[in-house]
């Protein structure tokens, strides 16, 4: 696969996976990174989410709001918004259906160099 | 919050990031902000200030700025820009606060001397020039930001200067008729209407440091335009007379010099940062 597929790849779960983080409550970049990292994607260069995060936002998928934060001047915080649900079941669905396939083709793969 | 309030906290924001972080994340803003001319300014510095934020959060986690952020924050930075709306609303007010820095700035030293005509059409297409100028020389020092080629850097601000040469040349060469003779009372309150302009403008910048340097040219054009108008100081400060030419060039050149002076001191100040 092309580096830039990957990428691509990549971005789309990234994507996803933030809706389904912002489902659970509003973050702000640096919150948001420290839960994909809980998550596994540590290895992930955090500026990555800041593109996502615009794209999301210009979909409006999800909604960006300024909000007092207690260690200085105000933040801004995500928030998912109704579009950002139905794109979020809507993920969930699709990768269910894509795991599923892949783990399918895994298992043959394994079973035939075995 | 305002676009302006976000600059300035921006900038006091930043003098909290260590050395290595204020580089990377100097580099960053500079380039955003030079390729995001056409771009919706709010949402840019917004952006920008919510990763000044997170960069500060990491840092005090002991997380470096390029740790955290990546190893290639152009291409991000890329990826950003192309989200960010095109907005030419922004873009227009932008080029006319250039406009009207440069009509304020300029046209004082046109107005000192009250014989000579002030020429509207070249001085207008002198500050056209100069924008175009301007703008050419952010975006290339934005993208010089990750190439870091000196003799690419050299080569730039060289033909950037030249440019900008070129713009009092075209103020020199081009005549066009829409002339103005501000003599008398009528250039006293013009000159005086400007300075206050200037003035207001000088006291409501908090960062005077690029101003100053602008500040002995400015107020020796105020000083000899009005002076030279009035009919007591007319045996010392008649531009028509020999006396009264010399005396203009070498108060000129005195400001000039200084003018030149402070901008050194200014951009030392900055290369040491």
């Amino acid at each position: 696969m092309s580096q830039k597929s990957s990428s691509q790849m990549l971005k789309g779960i990234l994507s996803g996976s933030i809706l389904m983080l912002l489902a659970d409550e509003a973050l702000y970049g640096y919150t948001l990174s420290e839960k994909l990292a809980e998550f596994g994607f540590d290895q992930v260069p955090k500026g990555t989410i800041y593109p996502l995060l615009l794209t999301l936002e210009k979909k409006g998928l999800i909604e960006g709001r300024m909000r007092p934060s207690s260690d200085g001047p105000q933040r801004k915080y995500y928030f998912l918004t109704a579009d950002g649900r139905v794109e979020k079941e809507q993920f969930i669905t699709q990768w269910q259906q894509l795991k599923t396939s892949v783990d399918t083709l895994i298992e043959r793969d394994g079973k035939h160099e075995n | 919050m305002k676009t302006e309030q976000l600059i300035e906290m921006n900038a006091e924001l930043q003098t909290e990031l260590t050395k290595d972080n204020a580089t990377y994340y100097g580099n960053l803003i500079v380039y955003v902000r030079a390729h995001s001319l056409f771009r919706d300014e709010h949402q840019s510095e917004e952006l920008l200030f919510g990763i000044l934020q997170d960069i500060l959060e990491a840092q005090a986690a002991g997380v470096t700025a390029e740790a955290y952020f990546g190893k290639q924050p152009r291409a991000i930075a890329d990826e950003m820009l192309q989200q960010l709306p095109i907005n030419f609303w922004d873009t227009t007010k932008l080029i006319f606060t250039a406009l009207g820095a440069f009509f304020l700035f300029a046209a004082l030293p046109g107005l000192v001397n009250p014989t000579t005509s002030f020429d509207v059409g070249s001085f207008i297409i002198s500050g056209i020039y100069i924008v175009i100028v301007a703008i050419i020389g952010v975006w290339g020092i934005g993208t010089n930001v990750y190439h870091n080629h000196r003799v690419v850097a050299v080569t730039g601000g060289i033909i950037f200067g030249l440019l900008m040469v070129g713009a009092f040349l075209l103020q020199i060469f081009i005549a066009t008729p829409f002339k103005l003779y501000f003599q008398g009372n009528v250039g006293i309150a013009a000159i005086l209407l400007i300075g206050i302009i200037i003035g207001f403008i000088f006291a409501k910048t908090k960062d005077k440091q690029m101003i100053w340097p602008l500040v002995p040219a400015v107020l020796t054009s105020l000083v000899l335009g009005i002076i030279s108008r009035i009919p007591f100081f007319n045996t010392y400060f008649d531009f028509t007379t020999q006396q009264g030419k010399i005396i203009l060039a070498s108060t000129l050149a005195i400001a000039l010099l200084l003018q030149y002076l402070i901008l050194f001191w200014v951009l030392r100040k900055f290369s040491k940062k």
